[in-house]
């Protein structure tokens, strides 16, 4: 059995996978952060569970 | 960013946590050095670039907040937005204080663990608890929570912030009462800064405190030298790491 197209397919579907983004009201994905600067040694954003979290996405430049 | 350090200071005593991403391509060293020259007063969890699963957004800044139970309530642009995101922190705040769920159980005992912080209540209340599903789900929050606990004390003390470690260390002791196998893991957490080394690093970071509230409050032009004369004397401590990253931050040129 040639399994070449089913492979190719899950490769390719891979990236959209990793990119699904919630909407409001959603439960969102795990997001697990590299490093944090003032951190505690919770890296995963389900490490925060019963906390709110402010995400702000900002830059240096 | 100055709304984030903002929220962080008037709320995170009460639960709020304030993760800042960089998303232009600063690697840790560079984040390390803008957040030390611009903001020192920052206490927020800081990273670098990471894919956070947000609808998308034109520009920066941009953000969202994640509720107590992990839903997205908002996301966009803060300026825009800021009366918006304050009421909807408030909520969840109280949300964590009143604990919530399907039964009073579970609201009791979500109340004592994120509300109070108080792993011996909630292990109380979940213990109180007929067997099932939910009980279950709540002995796995209070068992995440409290594993958490204990690896910020041992995160902290590797990152030379021992003044926050021995705070976050009785804080533990505090809440866990006196459940046998709680007190058996964390007293010897405490009993750690009591000891010669452990002594000497409290020592070290009462001093290097003292430099980093200058720089919190922008007066902290002599600070590179009070950091160089600590390093000198401070022996080979955490914290004297720490102090070393701090000047390494402050003499880094911005690009």
């Amino acid at each position: 059995m040639n399994r070449a197209p089913l492979l190719t397919s899950l490769l390719l579907a891979l990236p959209l996978a990793a990119q699904q983004r919630a909407a409001v009201g959603d439960k969102v994905p795990e997001v697990t952060f590299p490093t944090f600067l003032n951190g505690d040694g919770r890296q995963s954003l389900s490490e925060f569970f019963g906390q709110p979290v402010m995400i702000d996405i900002w830059g240096t430049h | 960013m100055p709304s984030a350090i903002k929220h962080d200071h008037e709320l995170s005593n009460k639960g709020l946590v304030s993760i800042l991403v960089e998303a232009q391509g600063a690697d840790d060293a560079t984040l390390e050095s803008f957040l030390w020259q611009k903001f020192p007063d920052n206490d927020c969890f800081s990273s670098v670039n990471v894919f956070v699963p947000i609808p998308e957004s034109k520009g920066i800044p941009h953000g969202a907040l994640v509720g107590v139970d992990g839903t997205l309530l908002w996301a966009g642009h803060p300026v825009g937005d800021a009366k918006k995101i304050e009421e909807l922190i408030a909520a969840e705040l109280a949300k964590s204080k009143k604990g919530w769920g399907a039964s009073a159980e579970a609201r009791k005992v979500r109340a004592a663990l994120y509300g109070k912080g108080e792993f011996a209540a909630a292990a109380a209340a979940v213990a109180a608890m007929p067997e099932g599903e939910e009980r279950t789900q709540l002995q796995g929050e209070i068992d995440r929570r409290y594993a958490s606990a204990k690896k910020a004390v041992a995160t902290l003390q590797s990152q030379g912030r021992w003044l926050d470690a021995q705070a976050a260390a009785k804080n533990l002791q505090k809440s866990v009462g006196t459940n046998a196998a709680w007190v058996a893991e964390v007293t010897p957490l405490v009993a750690e800064f009591d000891s010669e080394a452990g002594k000497a690093e409290i020592a070290q970071d009462r001093k290097l405190e003292k430099i980093t509230k200058q720089l919190r409050e922008k007066k902290g032009d002599g600070a590179p030298k009070a950091l160089q004369a600590m390093i000198k004397s401070a022996g080979n401590t955490k914290v004297s790491e720490r102090a070393a990253r701090i000047l390494k931050a402050l003499e880094t040129p911005l690009k």
